[in-house]
């Protein structure tokens, strides 16, 4: 056991990986990903594409394969990349090394994805994460390293997914993989026991980390409330990212609640400005168009 | 299955020992007693990732059966909690491994089962990782070079005590710094579990002097033998570390 090297496994594009005890082959397409406990390639098996996570260290992949297991009694909806295959691979004529297959997910992470779509998406994002957290904490866990770069929206359904499960902790015990900008135990704000509120701390950091200004100055100071204030984009959401950032949602429900409170308003103050805009006639038609949207809204970010 | 206490040094420098006994081969001996050795090597902002200086970090490290790890100033804080749970989960894997041994025969790693029993395997060893009762001595190189570093190793070791109070298990923690004034190396905290000592003892710390690692390390590993569940640390094993290797390096 040599944990001292560095987990990360270089495979050539092209490359075959056959499964020595289940016996499927998959073909290396590239590598998407490499991080502090294995890479991630982008690979076919019966052309279709998978992930395949690969680390120097065995106990990375049983951890990752036991959480991906655990994950799939959440019924209700679909947490993390689905686990497709567990094996052992020769990457070369000595080596012997552990992997897991998942689902590939086509994404751009959060951070990207806001850069080019824009700020208006920040709320049905953090809402949907927050739909995912809820049902996560039900069953016990959290999240642990919730982090722009761990979000994925996927292109086609534009839903957020979560990757890297490899934080995922059960409450009460100890998170091990976080990242000190979203980690409240780095900015003085509780301990790193999991609790529901560690994840809700973590969004409210990551929601934070879109504007570039706040982003810019976030290594400068240990306070992140006074780096809150310094951002003009999050001023709508300050309120709640505040709270949550102090911990005092308990759960991922209430602070689901209160986003979709504030985008009813958004959109309700959006309606009044076009209102005033508009002829008389018109107001009747509106209000009525303005009240079957907000109901829309509040269903969608409330169920 | 119980684990006992696990034992280690955590040892922060930024360069090769420069007198007295080799610490590779104390390191060696200190293993042999079931203490691993993590060492964390700090690297000068325009130093390159792999200086010659500090491959002595590796080779101590390997020969006390630990995890060595080369990074700059900044990276410290996550490097010392990744560090120890690493060594933490290697001694354990290392232990269950001898308990598979005896289960399946002979030569049963954990890689030579299939993937499905490999989970249940990894489940204990992180159930044992979490509630075992850990003990790390943190040694600290304050010679002169390490002057302005000492801030940055400050707020890794406020950090690290954090990710330690969130265990369930266990712990305690003391810190001894190297070389110090008329000593080789100098207690500055006793075995505590308090997570707000680190600060208190962070004022004094004065950076200066050479860099007699592995004398500081002989001398430092003794400090677990006050702890009381210590008891297989016997006299005989203490002379182990005593018998002259002489100052070979
Ligand atoms: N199933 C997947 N589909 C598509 N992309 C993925 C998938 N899993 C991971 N990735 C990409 O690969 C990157 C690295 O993966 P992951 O975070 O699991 O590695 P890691 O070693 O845990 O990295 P780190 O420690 O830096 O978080 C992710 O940020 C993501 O962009
Ligand atoms: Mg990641």
């Amino acid at each position: 056991m040599t944990l001292s090297i560095h987990p990360t496994v270089h495979l050539a594009n092209q490359q075959t990986l056959t499964g020595i005890w289940n016996k499927r082959r998959y073909k290396i397409v590239r590598k998407i990903g490499e991080g502090a406990r294995g890479s991630i390639y982008l690979a076919t098996m019966n052309q279709r594409f998978v992930a395949v996570k690969i680390s120097q260290d065995t106990s990375v992949i049983s951890r990752e394969v036991n959480t991906l297991n655990m994950l799939k009694k959440v019924q209700a909806i679909q947490l993390g990349p689905l686990l497709l295959d567990v094996d052992d691979a020769y990457i070369n004529k000595h080596e012997k090394l552990p992997f897991y297959v998942m689902e590939y997910i086509d994404g751009v992470p959060m951070n990207r994805f806001i850069k080019q779509k824009g700020m208006k998406w920040l709320l049905p994002i953090s809402s949907q994460l927050l739909h995912q957290l809820y049902y996560l904490h039900q069953i016990g866990y959290v999240y642990g390293d919730l982090k722009p770069e761990n979000i994925l929206i996927d292109k086609q359904t534009k839903q957020a997914r979560l990757v890297d499960v490899g934080g995922i902790t059960q409450f009460g015990r100890s998170i091990r993989e976080y990242s000190a900008t979203y980690d409240r135990g780095y900015w003085g704000l509780g301990s790193r026991k999991a609790d529901p509120a560690y994840d809700l701390f973590a969004l409210a950091a990551s929601m934070m980390m879109m504007d570039p200004k706040i982003k810019s100055h976030s290594s400068q100071t240990k306070n992140i409330f006074a780096l809150l204030a310094r951002g003009n984009q999050m001023k709508p959401y300050a309120a709640v990212i505040e709270k949550a950032l102090k911990g005092h949602y308990s759960s991922a429900l209430d602070m689901k609640r209160a986003l979709s409170k504030i985008a009813t308003r958004n959109k309700a103050n959006q309606a009044r400005k076009k209102k005033l805009d508009e002829p008389s006639y018109k107001v009747e038609l509106i209000s009525i168009g303005t009240i079957l949207t907000v109901h829309a809204l509040i269903l969608y970010y409330v169920l | 299955m119980d684990t006992g206490t696990i034992k280690q040094i955590l040892l922060i420098t930024d360069g090769c020992s420069n007198q007295g006994e080799d610490p590779i081969e104390v390191s060696h001996a200190i293993a042999k007693k079931g203490i691993s050795i993590n060492v964390i090597g700090v690297l000068e902002d325009d130093q390159s990732e792999d200086p010659l200086g500090l491959r002595e970090v590796n080779e101590i490290a390997q020969a006390g059966k630990g995890i060595s790890r080369i990074v700059y100033a900044d990276l410290l804080s996550e490097t010392v909690q990744a560090v120890t749970q690493q060594a933490m989960t290697q001694t354990i894997q290392s232990f269950v491994s001898k308990e598979l041994k005896e289960i399946f025969g002979k030569n049963t790693d954990e890689e030579d089962l299939p993937p499905e029993t490999r989970g249940e395997v990894h489940r204990v060893i992180e159930d044992l990782g979490e509630s075992a009762h850990l003990q790390v001595l943190i040694l600290v190189d304050t010679s002169a070079s390490m002057q302005h570093k000492m801030e940055a190793v400050k707020d890794a070791l406020d950090d690290f005590i954090l990710s330690l109070q969130a265990r369930t298990g266990q712990h305690s923690y003391s810190i001894y710094q190297f070389p110090a004034r008329n000593q080789v190396v100098k207690e500055l905290l006793p075995w505590t579990s308090d997570g707000k000592s680190v600060a208190k003892v962070f004022p004094k710390l004065a950076a200066g002097g050479i860099t007699p690692t592995g004398a500081a390390l002989k001398q430092a590993v003794r400090a677990f033998q006050t702890v009381p569940a210590l008891e297989e640390w016997s006299d005989e094993g203490d002379d182990a570390v005593d018998t002259s290797y002489g100052s070979s390096s």
